[in-house]
C-alpha cells in the first residue's frame, strides 16, 4: 500500500497554505511536526478527502482518491483537530453511530465499540453523556471513533490534545501497536508524541516540508549547534538576550543552560547531544515568539 | 420410588473420568479464539446496504424530532376540527392561519439537519463510508416524504370537510414548505452564516409572520386573506410553488456537490 502526495498545494485566494507538497507513505508512523498555521491541519483534510487541493493530487496505488470514493473512505480512519460531537449521545450511541456512517454492521458495530472503548478506558462511562465528560475522555472517544472500521489509513490531527500525560504514554503505545500494516499519519507539535513513535517525521513550516527523516536523521543536523553551561542568574539574562535557550534548570545561586547556537555562547560552554526539540526550537523561534493567536484550525 | 432409583444411579458402575489434559485444553481455547478473531475480521469487512443506512437514521433522527411532527399535525387537525368555519371566507382564513404548520414541519427537520453544522460533525460526517453526503440526503428523504404524507392527509382531511378541491388545499399547503425547504437550504450553502439553524429558524419566522398576516380580512371582506385565497391567485400559487422547487432542488444539489469535497474549510 502506497499513498501518494503529488505535488499538491492548496490557496485561498493569495494565501498558500499549502505549497506543492510531496511524499510518498507506505504502512508506518508518519509525524507531523509544525507550529500552528504551518498547513498541517489542511494537508490532513486533503489527505482525508474533506478539502480539495488547489492543484496537485493524492493517490492510493496509483488511483487517485477522488476517484477512489467511498472505497477510500471505507480505508480510512479520521480524528479532526475539532473533534467534533452530539452532547446528547452516550459514548456507546456515538459509537454506535459513527459505526452506521462507516457501513458497520450492527453486530460488528457492537463488538467493536465494546473492544475500543475497552481499549481507550471508557467502557464504564459507556453510558453517560458525551456532554458531561472531560476534554480527555472527549479525545480518547475520538480516537476511538477513528478505529472503528480498523482502517488501513489512520490520520489522527492533534490527537494527545487534552490528553495528561499517563494517557499519552497509552495512546503513544495503542499507536505503536496498531501501526503494523497501517499508514499512520499524527500531526501535533508536541515534540515528544511523534519522537519515541514515528518512524518519519515530516517538519512543516509555511505550507512546505522543510525536512524530514527518522529522529536521529533530524537530529543530527543539528550536531554542533547545541551547547551546554552553568552561568551565574545575572549572566543568563544577558545571554538569553543573543542567544536562543532550549532549557534552562535552576542550581542553586547557578542556572544550567541549554543553548542553541552556531558559536560557543560562551567560553566554557560544551557541546551537548541534540534532540528533535532542540531542533524544533531552532526551526520555529520566530513561530515560538510570536506563538500568540493564529490557531491552524481557524481558516483565512 | 424415585429415591431408590436416585440411589440405583449412583451404583451405576461409570465410565474412568480422564484426568485435564491441558494442552488440550489449550488447544481448545486458542482454536476458539482464533475463530472468534476470524469471525469478528470477517465481520468487520462487512459493509451495511444503502437500504440498512437509510432505516437507520429514522432512529438517529430521534423519537423527539418524530413526536414533534406528529404533534404539530394532529395539533392542526384538532384546530381546524374545533374552529367554526362555516362561511367560505371563514375556512380561507382558518386555511391561511393553519397552513404555518407547513414551514414549522420544515423548520424542524431543518435544524435536525443542521446538527452536523452546529456540533460541528461535518469533517467526520464527510470521511466516512457513506459520509455526510448520503447522510443528509437520507434524513431530508424521511422528512419529506412524512411532511408529504402528513400534509396530504390534512389536505385530504380538509377537502371532505368543507368540500373544497383537494389541488387547492394541497397548493397553499405545500407552498409555504418549499417555500421554507429551499430557503433553509440557501442558508445551508452560505459558508458566511455559521449558525445555520437560528438562521433557519428566523427566515421561518419572517414566513410564518406573513402568513398569520395573510389571514385577516377586512371588513368589507378585502385584505390579503382575499387577494391570496380567493381563488384569482391560484396561478401566482402555483409559480411560487414550482419556482420554490426549481430553488430547493439547485440548492440541494449544490450542497450536495460541497459535501462530496469543499473548496474551503469555512463549513468546517
Amino acid at each position: 500500500m502506497e499513498l501518494a502526495i503529488e505535488a499538491i498545494s492548496k490557496r485561498y485566494g493569495k494565501t498558500t497554505v499549502v505549497d506543492g507538497i510531496s511524499a510518498r507513505l507506505h504502512p508506518g508512523i508518519y509525524g507531523l511536526l509544525g507550529a500552528n498555521g504551518a498547513g498541517k491541519t489542511t494537508l490532513m483534510r486533503m489527505i482525508c478527502s474533506v478539502l480539495s487541493p488547489t492543484s496537485g493530487r493524492i493517490a492510493l496505488d496509483e488511483q487517485d482518491i477522488t476517484s477512489l470514493g467511498e472505497a477510500y473512505r471505507d480505508l480510512l480512519g479520521y480524528l479532526p483537530q475539532e473533534f467534533g460531537y452530539y452532547p446528547d449521545f452516550t459514548a456507546r450511541e456515538f459509537m454506535h453511530y459513527v459505526a452506521a456512517l462507516k457501513g458497520l454492521t450492527p453486530s460488528a458495530a457492537k463488538h467493536r465499540t465494546a473492544e475500543l472503548l475497552e481499549k481507550v478506558s471508557l467502557l464504564d462511562v459507556q453510558h453517560k453523556k458525551i456532554r458531561t465528560y472531560s476534554g480527555g475522555m472527549k479525545q480518547r472517544l475520538g480516537i476511538a471513533q477513528a478505529l472503528l472500521n480498523d482502517p488501513r489509513i489512520l490520520v489522527l490531527d492533534e490527537p494527545t490534545a487534552g490528553l495528561d500525560p499517563k494517557e499519552r504514554v497509552r495512546f503513544r503505545n495503542m499507536i505503536a501497536d496498531l501501526a503494523k500494516d497501517k499508514i499512520v499519519i499524527l500531526s501535533t507539535h508536541i515534540v515528544p508524541d511523534v519522537e519515541s513513535i514515528a518512524h518519519q517525521i515530516l517538519i512543516m513550516k509555511k505550507g512546505r516540508i522543510l525536512m524530514s527523516g527518522t529522529a536521529q536523521e533530524l537530529t543530527r543536523s543539528m550536531e554542533g549547534l547545541v551547547w551546554a553551561c552553568r552561568l551565574s542568574e545575572r549572566e543568563t539574562e544577558q545571554l538569553g538576550r543573543g542567544f536562543l535557550i532550549s532549557n534552562l534548570r535552576h542550581e542553586g545561586n547557578e542556572v544550567e543552560l541549554r543553548i542553541i547556537s552556531a558559536v560557543p555562547p560562551v567560553a566554557d560552554a560544551v557541546q551537548a547531544t541534540p534532540t528533535l526539540e532542540d531542533l524544533y526550537l531552532y526551526h520555529f523561534r520566530e513561530e515560538s515568539e510570536s506563538h500568540s493567536s493564529t490557531r491552524e484550525g481557524a481558516r483565512p | 420410588m424415585k429415591k431408590n432409583l436416585h440411589e440405583h444411579l449412583k451404583e451405576l458402575p461409570l465410565p474412568p473420568v480422564p484426568a485435564p489434559d491441558e494442552e488440550r485444553k489449550r488447544q481448545t481455547f486458542e482454536t476458539a479464539r482464533h475463530i472468534l478473531q476470524v469471525t469478528r475480521k470477517q465481520e468487520l469487512l462487512q459493509r451495511t446496504r444503502f437500504r440498512a443506512f437509510f432505516l437507520q437514521q429514522l432512529s438517529y433522527v430521534g423519537w423527539r424530532v418524530w413526536l414533534r411532527h406528529g404533534a404539530l399535525l394532529l395539533a392542526a387537525l384538532l384546530f381546524a376540527a374545533r374552529m367554526p368555519a362555516d362561511a367560505s371566507a371563514e375556512r380561507w382564513q382558518l386555511l391561511a392561519l393553519l397552513s404555518t404548520v407547513s414551514p414549522l414541519l420544515a423548520l424542524i427537520g431543518m435544524r435536525m439537519l443542521a446538527r452536523s453544522y452546529a456540533f460541528h460533525m461535518v469533517e467526520l460526517e464527510m470521511s466516512t463510508f457513506y459520509s455526510i453526503e448520503r447522510l443528509f440526503l437520507s434524513r431530508l428523504c424521511l422528512f419529506a416524504l412524512t411532511d408529504f404524507v402528513g400534509l396530504t392527509c390534512l389536505a385530504g382531511w380538509f377537502s371532505v370537510e368543507w368540500e373544497q378541491q383537494l389541488g387547492h388545499l394541497l397548493l397553499y399547503l405545500f407552498t409555504p414548505f418549499t417555500v421554507s425547504a429551499a430557503g433553509c437550504l440557501w442558508l445551508f450553502n452560505q459558508a458566511r452564516i455559521r449558525d445555520k439553524a437560528s438562521a433557519c429558524s428566523g427566515f421561518i419566522a419572517i414566513l410564518l409572520v406573513f402568513q398569520v398576516v395573510s389571514s385577516f380580512r377586512l371588513e368589507n371582506g378585502g385584505g390579503l386573506n382575499e387577494l391570496l385565497y380567493g381563488g384569482t391567485a391560484s396561478g401566482v400559487w402555483l409559480a411560487v410553488l414550482v419556482l420554490s422547487i426549481l430553488t430547493a432542488a439547485s440548492q440541494l444539489q449544490k450542497l450536495l456537490h460541497s459535501f462530496r469535497r469543499l473548496e474551503s474549510g469555512d463549513f468546517l
